[in-house]
């Protein structure tokens, strides 16, 4: 089971109008990325994208990957983001916890 | 003699029988007996819409509580009673009976665990990591447990009061409800990098972990950071150097939060 839960995606309030488009700036920029939400507690939002390219970067590196495919939509759709979570396929996968 | 019927021995047998039957039998435990109240404790989770299925959790917590009670089996009352030394695997189930009637040996009903206590504990983890690699043992699944311990001991400390106990061990969900809101946009930003960093090279199993299958859990995860391993090192230092480095950054923003 995923440390983070990438399979469903809810849709979330305080990301708007903006779901879609990030999720979809995010698999342009990235192809064969797997963008989605996962709800934080207070209504936040974190965006986790699973990308076997990741592979061998720097995690300050892929944050910054994500962080600028998010910031060219942007201000607004920066803002409704709380927390990047960039991780290969791998890396998310677990079995405990 | 001993052995003639009718001699004490000579009745061991149904006895026996007996106790392995008891043994098979598994506890029915109702969910009237197991809930969330059993487990007290001042930190958790409770997103926006009462919903706690995220990073996989479950949707009702007193259902994670069932999972010890899946495995157990009934221990005689009389062997409990009586202090009579019963084998490891025995005192397992003995534990997890007493889980799940929610009277557990390791949270006693009525203990509380409170944002101080959590964060004495960050700061008491972190002094043993140090303490094993300035004896060298650094390197030990132990030691790398123990550094994403010390941070998820730090975020709890953090979470905001009144929230719904959380037993996973997820740092983004543990981070988004507190750590993350009491930090400001760079702050913020770092301790999620932070964080991202630790959820790649940590996992709450390492302390099941051999020393065999660590290394190789490093070689993976050295080899998907794209981290270089230097000559005269190995990829169980480099990698439990990176963790120690990036648990003592994301403590120390921890600490910095709970301090302001």
């Amino acid at each position: 089971m995923a440390r983070v839960k990438i399979d469903v995606s809810s849709k979330l309030d305080v990301l708007g109008p903006w779901d879609e488009p990030i999720k979809k700036a995010v698999r342009d920029a990235m192809p064969g990325a797997k963008p989605s939400f996962t709800m934080l507690p207070m209504g936040r939002a974190a965006l986790v994208v699973l990308w076997p390219g990741f592979k061998g970067r720097d995690v300050t590196e892929r944050q910054e990957q994500v962080h600028d495919t998010v910031a060219e939509l942007g201000d607004d759709a920066l803002d409704r983001v709380t927390m990047i979570v960039a991780l290969t396929p791998e890396e998310a996968r677990r079995g405990d916890d | 003699m001993a052995n003639m019927p009718g001699s004490p021995k000579c009745n061991r047998g149904p006895m026996r029988r007996r106790l392995r039957r008891s043994l098979r039998r598994p506890i029915r435990v109702s969910t009237s007996t197991v809930r969330p109240s059993s487990f007290p404790g001042t930190c958790g989770v409770k997103s926006s819409n009462g919903c706690s299925t995220l990073a996989g959790g479950c949707r009702f917590p007193a259902l994670s509580r069932l999972r010890y009670a899946r495995y157990s089996l009934a221990i005689p009352r009389r062997l409990l009673i009586a202090g009579t030394r019963a084998p490891v695997a025995w005192a397992h189930r003995a534990s997890a009976w007493w889980i799940a009637r929610g009277t557990s040996a390791l949270m006693p009903r009525g203990v509380e665990i409170r944002p101080e206590q959590y964060y004495k504990a960050s700061v008491e983890r972190f002094a043993m990591v140090k303490h094993l690699r300035s004896t060298g043992r650094g390197d030990s699944p132990v030691a790398a447990y123990l550094c994403g311990l010390s941070v998820e001991c730090a975020l709890r400390a953090l979470i905001m009061p009144g929230t719904e106990f959380y037993d996973r061990h997820d740092f983004v969900i543990l981070a988004g409800s507190g750590a993350l809101d009491r930090a400001d946009g760079v702050a913020r930003r770092r301790l999620g990098a932070q964080l991202n960093e630790l959820t790649a090279l940590w996992r709450n199993s390492l302390r099941f972990y051999s020393d065999e299958l660590f290394a190789a859990f490093c070689r993976k995860r050295v080899r998907s950071l794209g981290l270089s391993v230097r000559r005269g090192s190995s990829p169980v230092s480099l990698m439990c150097a990176r963790l120690f480095d990036v648990s003592d950054l994301a403590f120390t923003e921890c600490a910095r939060l709970w301090l302001e």
